[in-house]
């Protein structure tokens, strides 16, 4: 955001703004994080009027609840983070599946070497498969058959590149946890695609 | 080929190929099924990436804003208006025991034997004991909700 002379306001700055009164900054506050939230609605909620009300009550949580903001994380996270908790209320209400908690061992004592995001995501080779044209349309279908979470952890992962430790945040999850969940949805993804499709497709 | 590479290093060789020791590099790069494992991986994982972004369908500030705003005007007046209805109260009662205060000072003066004689002054003491009681808890809980209502006040 930036104001008459240019500069850009912080998150801190934004709170403050709102919590002296000014409402309007909560309207800029909303659009910073609005992508984000997006993402995380989108992918637990699959009913549009239920993603309609649930996104408008994430926001009056948020602007009730920042008073209770103590910039231990980036706002966006936050909000993120009441959005994520929004959404899984709602589907514990709706009683729909969410991931077994139990965590593979094994698979952690491997995820545990895996090094952190690398710098630079590096696809050279993956560009003439990714083109594909069905390729999109495939993928989504696979994401579809994911469980809610799975599905939210992944695209905040690979699609918002959000670290370990931003999606651990979000989802109050244990950084150990949100590797266990990453890997199993990644499997899922590739099982799916293999099961239902020749590789000449992918 | 046998003994293939578990799906967590095909994982990792798909997200980033250099991290990987070179053992299960080479194995991934000669073996047929582990290399084609991994590109479905990194089809997966650019898929995924290049998703376009949710967005809602309406306008999500001007629905939360004119929410708020609502609120605001609801809670706006409250408060002033439970103020006020305890003012006015206070006044409506005050103001004629203030004004017939020597009238009111004579009758009970008067019959403050009789009245005493009517009802045991225990009962007196309870009665008086669970009218305070009550108008603590109340103010208390008034105050509570007035405070409560003032800080979100603030915020508009």
């Amino acid at each position: 955001m930036k104001d008459s002379s240019g500069n850009t306001f912080s998150d801190n700055d934004l709170v403050s703004r709102v919590l002296h009164g000014e409402t309007n900054a909560f309207s800029q506050i909303l659009k910073n994080t609005e992508a984000l939230t997006a993402q995380i609605v989108f992918k637990m909620v699959s009913n549009a009027e239920d993603r309609r009300d649930i996104a408008q009550d994430i926001y009056l949580k948020a602007f009730k609840n920042l008073a209770g903001f103590r910039f231990e994380s980036k706002l966006s996270t936050w909000i993120a983070q009441i959005a994520y908790r929004t959404c899984l209320n709602h589907l514990e209400k709706k009683r729909l599946v969410l991931p077994a908690t139990g965590e593979n061992e094994n698979t952690e004592e491997i995820l545990d070497k895996l090094s952190p995001r690398p710098a630079s995501f590096a696809l050279a080779g993956a560009e003439s498969v990714v083109h594909t044209k069905n390729l999109k349309a495939i993928l989504d279908k696979a994401i579809d058959n994911l469980p809610p979470v799975y599905r939210t952890l992944i695209t905040l992962f690979h699609h918002e590149e959000l670290s370990y430790e931003e999606v651990s945040s979000i989802a109050g999850l244990p950084v150990g946890t949100v590797k266990s969940y990453l890997f199993r949805a990644r499997k899922l993804l590739r099982d799916f695609l293999e099961k239902n499709y020749k590789k000449e497709e992918l | 080929m046998h003994n293939h590479v578990a799906d967590a290093v095909l994982q990792q060789y798909a997200f980033d190929p250099g991290g990987l020791n070179e053992v299960d590099s080479s194995h991934i790069r000669e073996c047929s099924l582990c290399l084609n494992r991994a590109e479905t991986y990194r089809s997966i994982f650019h898929g995924i990436r290049t998703q376009p972004a949710a967005s809602f369908d309406f306008d999500l500030s001007k629905a939360v804003m004119s929410k708020l705003s609502g609120e605001s005007e609801k809670s706006g007046w409250s408060p002033w208006a439970t103020f006020l209805a305890f003012v006015a109260g206070i006044l409506v009662l005050a103001t004629p025991s203030y004004i017939y205060r020597k009238s009111l000072y004579l009758f009970i003066k008067v019959h403050a034997t009789d009245m005493a004689g009517a009802i045991s002054t225990t009962v007196i003491y309870l009665v008086l004991t669970g009218v305070l009681a009550i108008s603590l808890f109340q103010g208390y809980d008034l105050l509570r909700k007035y405070q409560r209502k003032i800080k979100r006040l603030n915020y508009y």
